[in-house]
Order: structure tokens, then C-alpha cells, then sequence
């Protein structure tokens, strides 16, 4: 068996390296640089029942290693991308999960139903952590309430596995983690983008269009790996968790396997260095073999083992 | 390679991600620096190209920045840049034998020449390297051509040797009459009937180029500069907004049709 190959929700990955929605379209434009049937999986830009245009410009500004983004999840709509994108992937040998957003729970619910019937569609990233549109997203991550409905709305008709990914701008991660557990989710994926605000001190107002962004990129990684650490010391035995936030190496990447992730994905890290989940994916393959270990999974969670009491 | 053939068809071009060698980098004007870059392998690359470099390997500048492909030859890619921030004041810094990461060729909108009308080609600022190539393949095909380039003052131009290198000859205004004449490149307009338009530089040239060919009935087509994240597609960073809503500047560009696009 490959040192890198895993089972989770009743799929097969041919690795834990994946890339993360929103930053890397739908696989098009990847696969005209590199064969991305290495990867693991692709999570896809956010999908909304119809198209949205997106939010004003200047939606992406940097900062200190990191940027801001508010793209407002432009996206063609669910039935543009089925007929106009998923011909064009279809036959790329990997694994293809929608990450899925509304601005209601009918919203929510209406793409999933769209997707069941999409073969190369394997789960759903539930998006209730976008910071950057007014309706939906985040508003359904904050509260624990409208969360555990949606969830279990999902969950009592869709029949392929419901990942939620969880917003950082919360007090407590864990609350939410558990109630993704209690409503069925599959997994959970930490952590999105956490928001932020530049200021252009020329013209003297904020930079970005929306005012504020969601910070991504490698400055966030160390938040990431906190979250996952909490997440994985409560409910690790209950629930698989993807890490995301600020991989671009290796060893960013085992930072989040040895915290608890059973997966991650690469995101940003996919504008400044195309071939970086390339990269991690060998680079975790050598590094099980300098530690002479016959699978990565002997590392989920591992930092963990000297608090187990 | 696992490619599925929808894929292969959906673009012609492939992109490649190359660590490049420089081979030159230098001051050229008074902001402007220009480098080249050692290429070991062919690239196709057309007229409104352009590539994303990355001057450093640290996270701080993040991101790598677009710049137009102002010429290529034999082994080496031509980049001319101005200081604008932190990773073009890096780039400058680097020196022959260094290296950088580079995605290219980019873009899907290109500069495509007319065979039977006058073809004039606008430049402002360090848009002429962005219609450089251009011109050499207009002189390449022996078409009706004429070139028009804009600058601040006398300091900040830059390429007339290349032009004169291809014998291409070039019409300079200044916005203080320090060199060539004294006026904005789009002045060149005025008196020109039945030509199409190929228009690279500021925002501000690009939207009197807009008004100008709206009003004239010219066929224009500018090339935008939106700073950008990736560079191939997948950011949504560069958009601008057109009938359809907002597109990409990266892959739908950066050549549009100037009556596609929203300034």
C-alpha cells in the first residue's frame, strides 16, 4: 500500500494533499501547468445556486507574509459549471469535492441536490466561513444554532460525505467542531480565513473595496495549527479534520498532520508557488522515509502522544 | 502525462514554472531597470505574453508580479520594470547569476495585427515594453505600422535603443516637451481616420484610447496592467468589470478589445 494513500468518509485519496477552494478555480488552469491528477483531491472555487458577480475592485492586497482577499465568491453558478467546466475535468484522475455556499439553507441545499448526481463530485466543503459576502457564509459558521440546522438538514438527504469548513473568528473553535460531530457532519476542515483590514495611507481609506478581507497565505499558519491542536485534543477519535492555512512546504504541512489532520490543502500558497503541492506531497514522502515510518497516518495527531496521560 | 484532451483544448497554451538565471539587470531610466533572463528551453511566446516573476524565495513581498515580455531572443527574455514597491525594489537589487521563479507564458488575449488597415501602436510610461514584441512582429510582416510612445520627460525613456536596434521607427511626446513632442501620446489620434488601435500604459491613456476610438469608430485594443495574485486564473484578484460581468485580466487578457471592458 503507498505510504500516502487514505481512507476518510468511505473515500480513497491517493495522497493527503490537496488544494484548497478558491485558489484554484475549478482545475483548469492548474492542469495547464503541472498534472494535477497527483494531487489528492481538488476542493473547487465556492459554487452558489446561481452566478454571482463577485465584489468590487481592489478585492486582493498583501501584507506582511500574507494577503488579504474579498473576492466575494464570484462564481459562474452550479449549473454553469456542470455544463461548461465539469467536461473539461471530468476525466482527470482525481477526486473532485465542491466546496458549496448559499445565502439561505434552501440555497445550501439546492446545490448539494444539483451535485448528488455529479459522479466526480466525491463530497461537499460546506462554505459557512466566507468573511467577505453579506448574506450566507459566515453568518451560518458564527452561529451555533442556524449551524447545526443546516448540517442536519444536509445530512438527512445527502447521500456523499459533508465536510464543513470552519471560520477562525470565533472565540472557541472547539464549540463548533462539536456541534458539526453532534448534527453528523463527515469532517471539518480548519481553518478559513480570518479578517483583516489594510489601510492605503495615501489616499487615507481602507484598501480594499469592502474594507475588509480574509487573511490568508503563511502568516496564518501558526493559527491554523493551534486550531486543528485544540480541535484534535477534544474530538480527534470523533471526526477527521483537513488542515488549511498557510502550507506552502512539507513541513507546514506535517505541522498540521502532526496537530491532527488527516488531510490538508494547500492554498495560497498555489499563487506565489504553482508547484507547491507538488512539492509537499514528495516532501512528505521523504520525510516518512528518513523517519523510517510506512505510513503518514502514523503521524496524525502525533505531538499529542506526550500529553496522553 | 495524465492530461484528459478536453484539457489540452480548452487553451493552446501550456504554462511553465521556471527557476530562470539572470543574466543582466540594470538601471535604464530613472525609475526603470531591465532585466534578462537566461531561457534554456523554447516557450512560444506572443505579442501581449506576459510572465509572473518572483524575485526572492522569502514570503515577504508574497506574491510574484506580472510583467509584460518585452522581447525574446534566442536565450534570453527581456523584462523592463519600474520601481513601484517592495518586490520590484528587490528585483532590482538582484544581480547577474542570481535567480527567480517565473510563470509563462500568460495571457489568452493577445495583440493580433490587421493586414489591411494602418495598425498604430500607443505606449505611456512602461507600456512600451508591453508592445515591443508586438512591433517587431508588425515589422516582421511587413505591415502598415506606425508607433507612438508617451512619456513623463527625457529621464524616463526608455527602448529607443531597441527600436533603433530593429529599425523601428518611433514618435515620442513628453508631457513637458523635454524630448520629442511636447503633449499626451494619445494627441496622435487626432487626425487619423480608418486605423486600428493597440494601446498599452496607464489607466488614464487607456480610457482617453477608449473615448477616442468610441467616438472615431477605430477597433482599439488596450492591454491592461491590474496588479494580480497568480497570474493564470484561479485568484479572481485582477478582474475587470465587462458586459458579462467581471473577467479575468490574467486569462481573458490582458489584451481586451477596449469596448469589452468597464475602466
Amino acid at each position: 500500500m503507498d505510504k500516502l494513500e487514505i481512507e476518510l468518509f468511505g473515500i480513497k485519496f491517493k495522497n493527503p494533499v490537496w488544494v484548497a477552494s478558491g485558489t484554484f478555480g475549478y482545475g483548469v488552469e492548474g492542469a495547464k501547468i503541472y498534472d494535477i491528477s497527483k494531487l489528492g483531491a481538488v476542493v473547487t472555487k465556492g459554487l452558489s445556486l446561481r452566478p454571482r458577480e463577485g465584489n468590487p475592485m481592489p478585492r486582493i492586497a498583501e501584507t506582511p507574509c500574507g494577503m488579504l482577499n474579498s473576492i466575494g465568491l464570484q462564481n459562474p453558478g452550479v449549473e454553469a459549471f456542470i455544463k461548461k467546466i465539469y467536461p473539461i475535468i471530468k476525466d482527470i484522475d482525481t477526486h473532485f469535492i465542491a466546496n458549496v455556499f448559499g445565502e439561505t439553507e434552501e440555497e445550501y441545499m439546492e446545490v448539494i441536490r444539483i451535485l448528488e448526481d455529479v459522479p466526480k463530485i466525491v463530497a461537499y466543503e460546506l462554505n459557512v466561513s466566507c468573511p467577505n459576502v453579506k448574506k450566507g457564509g459566515v453568518v451560518f459558521g458564527q452561529d451555533p444554532v442556524v449551524l447545526r440546522s443546516l448540517i442536519e438538514k444536509i445530512k438527512a438527504f445527502a447521500k456523499k460525505p459533508l465536510l464543513v469548513k470552519l471560520s477562525p473568528n470565533v472565540t472557541d473553535i472547539t464549540e463548533f467542531a462539536k456541534i458539526c460531530i453532534e448534527a453528523k457532519a463527515d469532517g471539518i476542515v480548519l481553518i478559513n480565513t480570518l479578517v483583516g483590514m489594510k489601510i492605503d495611507i495615501y489616499n487615507e481609506r481602507p484598501f480594499l473595496a469592502t474594507k475588509t478581507g480574509g487573511l490568508s497565505g503563511p502568516a496564518i499558519l501558526p493559527i491554523a495549527v493551534r486550531m486543528i491542536w485544540q480541535t484534535y485534543e477534544k474530538y480527534g477519535k470523533a471526526i477527521p479534520i483537513i488542515g488549511v492555512g498557510g502550507i506552502t512546504t512539507h513541513i507546514d504541512a506535517l505541522e498540521h498532520i502532526l496537530a491532527g489532520a488527516s488531510a490538508v490543502q494547500v492554498g495560497t500558497a498555489n499563487f506565489y508557488k504553482p508547484l507547491s503541492p507538488l512539492d509537499v506531497i514528495e516532501g512528505i514522502k521523504n520525510h516518512l522515509d528518513t523517519k523510517n515510518l510506512k505510513h503518514f497516518k502514523e503521524l496524525i495527531g502525533r505531538a499529542h502522544r506526550l500529553d496522553i496521560k | 502525462m495524465n492530461f484528459s484532451l478536453n484539457v489540452f483544448n480548452y487553451y493552446n497554451i501550456f504554462m511553465k514554472d521556471l527557476r530562470l538565471k539572470v543574466l543582466r539587470n540594470e538601471r535604464v531610466g530613472k525609475h526603470t531597470y531591465l532585466m534578462i533572463l537566461e531561457l534554456k528551453e523554447h516557450i512560444d511566446i506572443k505579442p501581449g505574453h506576459f510572465v509572473m516573476i518572483k524575485p526572492n524565495d522569502t514570503f515577504d513581498p508574497l506574491n510574484r508580479r506580472a510583467f509584460a515580455i518585452a522581447d525574446v531572443e534566442y536565450d534570453s527574455l527581456y523584462i523592463y520594470y519600474d520601481i513601484v514597491g517592495k518586490g520590484t525594489s528587490i528585483m532590482s537589487s538582484l544581480k547577474e547569476g542570481d535567480s527567480v521563479d517565473t510563470l509563462m507564458p500568460l495571457g489568452n488575449g493577445l495583440f493580433e495585427p490587421s493586414v489591411d488597415k494602418l495598425n498604430i501602436v500607443l505606449a505611456g510610461g512602461i507600456g512600451i515594453s508591453g508592445v515591443s514584441l508586438f512591433c517587431k512582429l508588425l515589422k516582421a510582416k511587413n505591415l502598415n505600422f506606425k508607433v507612438y510612445y508617451g512619456a513623463r520627460s527625457k529621464e524616463h525613456i526608455v527602448m529607443l535603443d531597441w527600436f533603433e536596434k530593429y529599425g523601428i521607427p518611433i514618435e515620442i511626446y513628453t508631457d513637458d516637451g523635454s524630448f520629442g513632442k511636447k503633449g499626451f501620446v494619445t494627441d496622435a489620434l487626432e487626425n487619423l481616420e480608418n486605423a486600428n488601435i493597440y494601446a498599452c500604459g496607464p489607466t488614464p491613456m487607456l480610457k482617453s484610447v477608449q473615448a477616442i476610438s468610441k467616438q472615431k469608430g477605430f477597433d482599439s485594443y488596450i492591454s491592461l496592467e491590474n496588479p494580480m495574485a497568480c497570474g493564470y486564473g484561479v485568484c479572481l484578484g485582477c478582474v475587470v468589470k465587462s458586459k458579462n460581468g467581471y473577467i479575468r485580466t490574467c486569462v481573458e487578457g490582458p489584451v481586451f478589445k477596449s469596448d469589452e471592458v468597464m475602466l
